[in-house]
């Protein structure tokens, strides 16, 4: 029985095969039982995202499985499977267990420590739980993945810093104010990057917002969706002493600033000492330089954010050459326990035939001295010397099977299982212990 | 001789010592672990503190003698409270490298001092005394703290108007909050010093000067504690009323407690020679 993980993400593939090859929860759930009852796939989970589609399996042959994944594939994306085998990546075993750390860990990821991943890992082991095709292997399995994705997110960096300019910004903003709740932020212009930025910022617990427009049906729009004001550009500086955080996303003219430092200078008065956090995301920059030397102002242009983000990649990298030491470690750990799995079966039946044997014996024993009767002392002195004498016998051979050292472990519990005649074991096969 | 005030004393200062190393390791580069080093640290050295003043007050029958060093060991030990005190309630990252460094730097003044100073003993002055010390020492901690939140809110502040981008990875306060806390450490230390200096000046009335320290010693201390209300008097009512920027109430409470370390101490050296 082997650890497989095959699948296509936005390295092997290009976004046109990822699309037809998602995965929507509700086709998991009808179509992923129907791999497990072919018999060629023991146990099974499915991750699909915007840039991965990825199975995680149990199963006894190696290409078998994978044919019957290329099989499912084609058959629910309506791709020939031309189209996408070349893309397709499979591991087994180790570096299968050590891929799917990793992707649980975010080190696979396109964004080196984004935290979602972990989470889509989550709701695809939730849902395969739900429907029964992950059992006691991949159960062990994923569940560690997840608990290896904490370890790397706790002892690591990873995951501490933004990447994006939007979360950038966002935490920018928490370095300046204690709290989000009760602030006003604006937004000049109607830019996409300017958006996301809203975006984060509104989840991160901002309540008020002004849009700010050339043309106030366009800033309606962000009313409509973040609920707030809607101003034209020329109320501006009548709208600035409320504000505590500014987006400017709109289009100008190179040093045609929408907010010169003169209109800042005017409002400061009126603002009672609170900071303003002027993000100017727009190129040609919309905001005047020259703003920035105000006591309580604090202005960050694209380069300046591009920076932080640059810089806290720089970071996460670090952070990944340690997180890649935690999955290493984790892997090995993992791989001393599956590669023993195998033989606990046999050690366990073992131990029962030892067990029997020496019930057996002794019974005999006492019955010859039925005549004679024995003290507890003397009964529990002929039970130890049995029992001593038939673990003796086996210490060696199950040492010796428990050594991670020892080569063909398997073979030589099989072998074991056969000059014993230890008969069929329970839970040899799927790893149960 | 090794008694055990002077054993407590030297794990006092060792641990005050290593949790500043530790703190500012920290500070610049992260924890070390999941074990909070500097807090085990500065936590040990404060049960220290603890152990050494005992053993003090338990070796003398009769009245406390006062020393510059012994005022500043007191001192010490208040912002080492406060500051545990602070940890439990907001855990401030970043101010114990800031905040550890002044009660030890009281604690090696005080060892430099007490081998130096003629300890002066002053008989039972009832509740005007203990009233003077306490609230004086409760003030100059609340001082403390204000002048360590107005460095870190400075040290931010030009972190973020200057974009450092190692600066990024430091999980500080925020300008708000280290503003609003420094306000409300500088609102809680100057009633106390009010008060305190209030109490002085009936103790002086009560006692004769020369009982006490040497007269220009104590003219020039009045001087600078003076001086020192005033600039706290002055920051907190133009941040009330007249709108004084956060960056330059935190020269003023960085400007505010250094008057008051030259009026503890400082005046004793520099002022020794007047007449």
């Amino acid at each position: 029985m082997s650890v497989i993980v095959a699948g296509l993400n936005h390295r092997t593939s290009p976004v046109a095969v990822r699309e037809r090859l998602y995965f929507p929860p509700e086709i998991v759930r009808e179509t992923l039982p129907q791999l497990t009852a072919s018999g060629a796939i023991q146990e099974i989970e499915l991750i699909s995202t915007c840039n991965r589609t990825e199975v995680h399996l149990v199963a006894s042959s190696l290409p078998a499985a994978l044919s019957e994944i290329e099989d499912y594939f084609s058959y629910h994306s309506g791709l020939n499977p031309n189209k996408f085998r070349d893309s397709l990546y499979h591991f087994s075993e180790a570096p299968a267990v050590s891929h799917l750390f990793r992707l649980a860990s975010s080190l696979d990821s396109m964004v080196l420590g984004e935290p979602h991943i972990t989470g889509q890992l989550k709701d695809a082991y939730r849902l395969a739980r739900e429907i029964g095709t992950v059992r006691s292997l991949l159960d062990r399995l994923v569940t560690r993945a997840l608990s290896v994705a904490k370890r790397v997110r706790t002892e690591t960096d990873i995951s501490k810093s933004a990447v994006s300019i939007p979360y950038a910004a966002v935490e920018l903003a928490r370095k300046i104010f204690s709290s989000f709740s009760g602030l006003t932020v604006g937004i000049l212009g109607t830019g996409k990057m300017g958006e996301d930025t809203l975006r984060n910022l509104h989840q991160a617990g901002l309540c008020k917002v002004v849009a700010i427009s050339h043309l106030r049906d366009r800033a309606d729009h962000f009313v409509a969706e973040f609920g707030g004001e809607a101003a034209a550009l020329g109320e501006i500086e009548s709208v600035l002493p409320r504000l505590d955080i500014l987006i400017a996303c709109t289009t100008s003219l190179p040093d045609h600033y929408a907010l010169t430092e003169r209109t800042v200078a005017r409002s400061l008065g009126r603002r009672g000492g609170r900071p303003l956090f002027l993000i100017d995301i727009a190129v040609p920059r919309n905001l005047d330089p020259a703003i920035n030397d105000h006591d309580q102002v604090f202005l960050y242009d694209i380069d300046d954010l591009t920076k932080v983000v640059s810089s806290n990649q720089d970071q996460r990298s670090r952070a990944a050459e340690l997180a890649e030491a935690i999955v290493r470690q984790e892997t090995a750990d993992f791989m001393a326990w599956y590669e023993t799995r195998s033989i606990l079966p046999v050690i366990a039946a073992l131990d029962r035939r030892a067990t029997s044997i020496e019930e057996e014996e002794v019974g005999k024993v006492l019955r010859k001295f039925g005549h004679l009767p024995l003290t507890e002392r003397e009964e529990a002195l002929i039970r130890g010397a049995v029992r001593g004498a038939l673990r003796k016998l086996l210490h060696s051979p199950v040492a010796r099977l428990r050594d991670p050292q020892t080569a063909n472990a398997e073979h030589l519990a099989a072998v074991l299982g056969q000059l014993f005649e230890l008969g069929e074991m329970p839970g040899q096969d799927c790893g149960e212990d | 001789m090794l008694t055990v005030a002077n054993i407590a004393l030297l794990v006092v200062v060792g641990c005050y010592l290593a949790a500043t190393v530790v703190y500012f390791i920290e500070f610049f580069r992260g924890p070390f672990s999941k074990l909070p080093l500097g807090l085990l640290l500065t936590g040990t050295g404060f049960l220290a503190d603890c152990l050494f003043h005992l053993t003090r007050a338990g070796s003398h029958t009769g009245p406390q003698p006062y020393t510059l060093a012994y005022s500043l060991s007191n001192l010490g030990w208040v912002v080492i409270l406060a500051f545990l005190l602070a940890h439990l309630k907001w855990r401030i990252p970043g101010l114990g490298a800031f905040l550890v460094p002044i009660p030890l730097t009281f604690l090696l003044i005080a060892l430099r001092l007490s081998a130096a100073t003629n300890p002066v003993v002053i008989q039972s002055r009832g509740a005007v005394l203990t009233v003077h010390i306490v609230v004086l020492v409760l003030g100059h901690a609340a001082f403390a703290f204000a002048f360590v939140l107005a460095l870190l809110y400075l040290v931010v502040r030009w972190a973020l108007k200057t974009k450092q981008q190692w600066f990024m990875q430091f999980t500080l306060p925020s300008l708000q909050t280290l503003d609003q806390m420094g306000l409300l450490f500088l609102r809680t230390g100057f009633p106390l010093m009010t008060l305190g200096l209030l109490s002085g000046s009936v103790l002086l009335n009560q006692l004769a000067p020369e009982t006490l320290l040497p007269e220009g010693s104590w003219y020039s201390k009045e001087v600078w504690s003076l001086l020192s209300w005033c600039v706290y008097a002055v920051l907190l009512a133009s941040r009330s009323f007249f709108g004084l920027t956060p960056k330059r109430g935190a020269y003023l409470a960085i400007f505010g407690f250094l008057s008051i370390l030259l009026s503890l101490f400082g005046t004793d050296h520099l002022f020794e020679q007047a007449p």
